[in-house]
């Protein structure tokens, strides 16, 4: 609720009030130093595919407070609509994909609707599905599963720009000034894709195609440039695997990790990714370990998890770089998702009831910061 | 006394293009025994029948073969002979085997399943009778009670990747029914019908008791529901009134208020007249269907149509 937000906005102190005053600029137009915090994280749920039940948590790390349902509340009973995908904050906005609804809201803070951004691919009267988002510079770029990436202008909150890319891409990510979108063609089975675009984020040109393992899916940059890959195989013989992909020429390395079979990965601070590894044994029970990557290494540095709590049923995995916080979505597809928070020690911070299906993501709001706007 | 034997024989395959495909052939053989006594006042009749599974396929590993007896007895008891009163009792275990779906689905089967079991036990009550001068009324009752337990569901379950068909859960369901249906004739040609029926049913998930689920209703399963319907036949046009309906449900497992779909109750009027123009008969039907303009789902954001009307003829040559 607004009122939370707001709480959470005076957390971040005095801050927010020098940013924010833009008639009376102290600064002579300077841009104040202010340094990046977390004010707040949302909690996306997705929801059960059909049954238009995606819906938003706030959940303020601080004080662990719940505000469920942030998005109906925010906007007079309106509903988030059917399979949320992801979210980010940008700025002073949060760009919400929905994907079988065809749908990107974007909202203030608080969640209420400022825009729904609603994208038709040349020659069709259909929505785009919106999938994943990544930011870079001044802009937001998403994926449509129907085989497009778009660039989305902040200023006029519309997608300035479409390029065709693989079949059914997942997650986009700029690493090195280069726009890459993991082709997963997910839904040609058992001819999965084998590539990832490579595109120019100011043009949004097609610059080439990397190839990698069957399925990619999952994309994540580290701090010195590098874009690392899970591709998911094929569910079956084939495992899924992580690899690196050099931009500098786009060459691919695949890491052999003994035991892992990667499902999840998140960018940490410094050197960290956090990885998760899931499999399923002969009665399709799950098993899931965490793990900590050192990206100067390229190799397991350890547990992500320390005290022995046991984290079942993985089903998403995000991070607050500055707060140094673990989030470990886990969902068993028919009743509410928990949140598992781990700190930076390995210790379980909190735990809760996502109010919804599916936890897919945990997007922390921040101000300040050179990019703040 | 009566007794009946049985023996079928099944032979199933399945071909498919798909290169994953086990080609897997079945051969399942039913075997029944049943007995029935009659007497004047008692029947029972119960029954043994033995499922026998084996399983072959050219890739992979086969479904286990299966073996299972399941029993069933049913007991209808009339104790008076004045009146027509009959007490029903009945007990039956259910037991479905997995089909080439569940076990060899591309990716989605699961050739670990197990059968999935139920137990069926069910106690009624029949009545049926005529009152009033000459028999002008007449009027039958039922009441059923009944207790299932189902075990081992076999359901699609999402995993991480991919769809799987797995055992899962126990459901526990209890529910009542009651029917009435009443008829009096008045007049020479007139008669007033009033059909009545009403269930409960308490079915809840009992698998774990950790569970978020656990004791919630299963999804799309009212507690309540019942209709009514009243009929006024005569000579000029015939007449009905019906409502059903359908207490609250959810939509999935979870039993919140975001799942939640909630009761109605949809009223229907109706006219029609039968007549014949030469030597072909006629009906001419008009209803008002939903004409409170409720709005309801039956499942979860499809509405459904509010008022609307329907004038049907019919021709019999």
């Amino acid at each position: 609720m607004k009122r939370t937000l707001l709480r959470l906005a005076i957390m971040a102190g005095a801050l927010l009030i020098m940013s924010s005053s833009s008639c009376l600029d102290p600064n002579n137009g300077k841009e104040p130093e202010i340094p990046l915090t977390t004010i707040g994280t949302y909690v996306l749920n997705s929801g059960n595919f059909g049954s238009n039940d995606a819906n938003l948590i706030a959940y303020n790390p601080y004080t662990k407070e719940l505000n469920y349902n942030i998005f109906e509340r925010s906007n007079e009973g309106r509903k988030l609509g059917d399979t949320a995908q992801d979210i980010i904050a940008f700025g002073s906005k949060i760009y919400i994909a929905v994907y079988n609804s065809g749908v990107i809201f974007v909202t203030d803070l608080d969640g209420k609707v400022i825009k729904e951004i609603k994208t038709k691919a040349k020659g069709s009267s259909a929505n785009l599905s919106p999938r994943f988002f990544t930011t870079w510079e001044d802009c937001v770029y998403v994926t449509f599963y129907e085989g497009y990436a778009g660039k989305i202008d902040t200023t006029s909150l519309t997608v300035s720009a479409l390029a065709k890319v693989g079949d059914n891409p997942e997650q986009i990510k700029i690493a090195s000034e280069k726009l890459y979108v993991a082709n997963s063609g997910g839904m040609n089975y058992p001819n999965y894709g084998k590539t990832l675009s490579v595109l120019n984020p100011v043009t949004m040109d097609v610059m080439g195609e990397v190839k990698v393992a069957d399925n990619p899916v999952y994309l994540e940059s580290d701090s010195r440039g590098n874009l690392y890959v899970i591709s998911m195989g094929n569910y079956n013989d084939v495992p899924s695997c992580l690899q690196i992909v050099n931009p500098n020429n786009d060459s691919v390395q695949k890491l052999e990790l003994e035991g892992i079979t990667p499902t999840f990965i998140a960018k940490g601070p410094g050197n960290a990714l956090y990885l998760v590894s899931s499999s399923y044994d002969a009665n399709w029970n799950l098993i899931a370990e965490y793990y900590i990557f050192d990206t100067s290494k390229k190799e397991i540095y350890g547990k992500l998890i320390k005290d022995g709590t046991r984290v079942e049923n993985p089903f998403s995995l995000s991070a607050d770089t500055l707060l140094t916080l673990i989030y470990i979505g886990t969902s068993d597809y028919t009743t509410n998702g928990q949140m598992y928070v781990i700190d930076a020690f390995g210790n379980m911070y909190h735990a809760f009831d996502t109010g919804g299906l599916n936890p897919i993501t945990a997007c922390p709001v921040t101000t300040g910061g050179p990019k703040d706007k | 006394m009566e007794f009946t034997f049985a023996q079928d024989l099944f032979y199933n395959t399945l071909d498919a293009s798909i290169p994953e495909c086990p080609f897997p052939e079945r051969v399942n053989s039913l075997t029944t025994l049943a007995g029935k006594y009659q007497g004047t006042s008692l029947t029972v009749v119960a029954s043994l029948t033995n499922t026998y599974i084996t399983e072959k396929v050219q890739k992979g590993d086969p479904a286990p073969d299966r073996n299972n007896l399941s029993p069933a007895l049913s007991i209808s008891w009339k104790p008076f002979k004045a009146t027509n009163l009959r007490i029903r009792a009945s007990y039956k275990m259910g037991y479905r085997a997995p089909t080439f779906n569940d076990l060899y689905y591309l990716r989605v089967g699961n050739t670990n399943l197990r059968p999935e079991r139920a137990d069926q036990y069910n106690l009624g009550l029949t009545w049926n009778g005529t009152f009033g001068k000459e028999g002008a009324g007449w009027l039958s009752a039922t009441l059923d009670g009944y207790y299932n337990s189902v075990e081992d569901k076999i359901v699609a379950r999402p995993t991480l990747f991919i769809w799987k068909m797995m055992n899962i859960g126990k459901v526990q369901i209890a529910g009542a029914d009651l029917s009435v249906t009443s008829r009096v004739r008045f007049g020479s040609d007139h008669s007033l019908t009033l059909s009545t029926n009403a269930s409960y049913q308490y079915a809840v998930d009992i698998s774990d008791p950790e569970s978020k689920t656990w004791r919630h209703q299963i999804p799309y399963t009212p507690r309540i529901s019942g209709a009514a319907n009243l009929a006024w036949s005569n000579p000029w046009v015939n007449l009905s009134y019906i409502i059903s309906f359908v207490g609250d449900k959810y939509s999935l497992p979870l039993n919140v208020e975001r799942n939640l779909i909630k009761g109605y109750a949809e009223h229907t009027v109706s006219a029609y007249r039968d007549f014949n123009l030469r030597r072909v008969s006629f009906r001419l039907q008009g209803k008002i269907i939903n004409f409170t303009n409720k709005m309801y789902d039956i499942i979860q954001y499809y509405p459904m149509p509010g008022r609307n009307f329907r004038l049907t003829l019919k021709i019999k040559i």
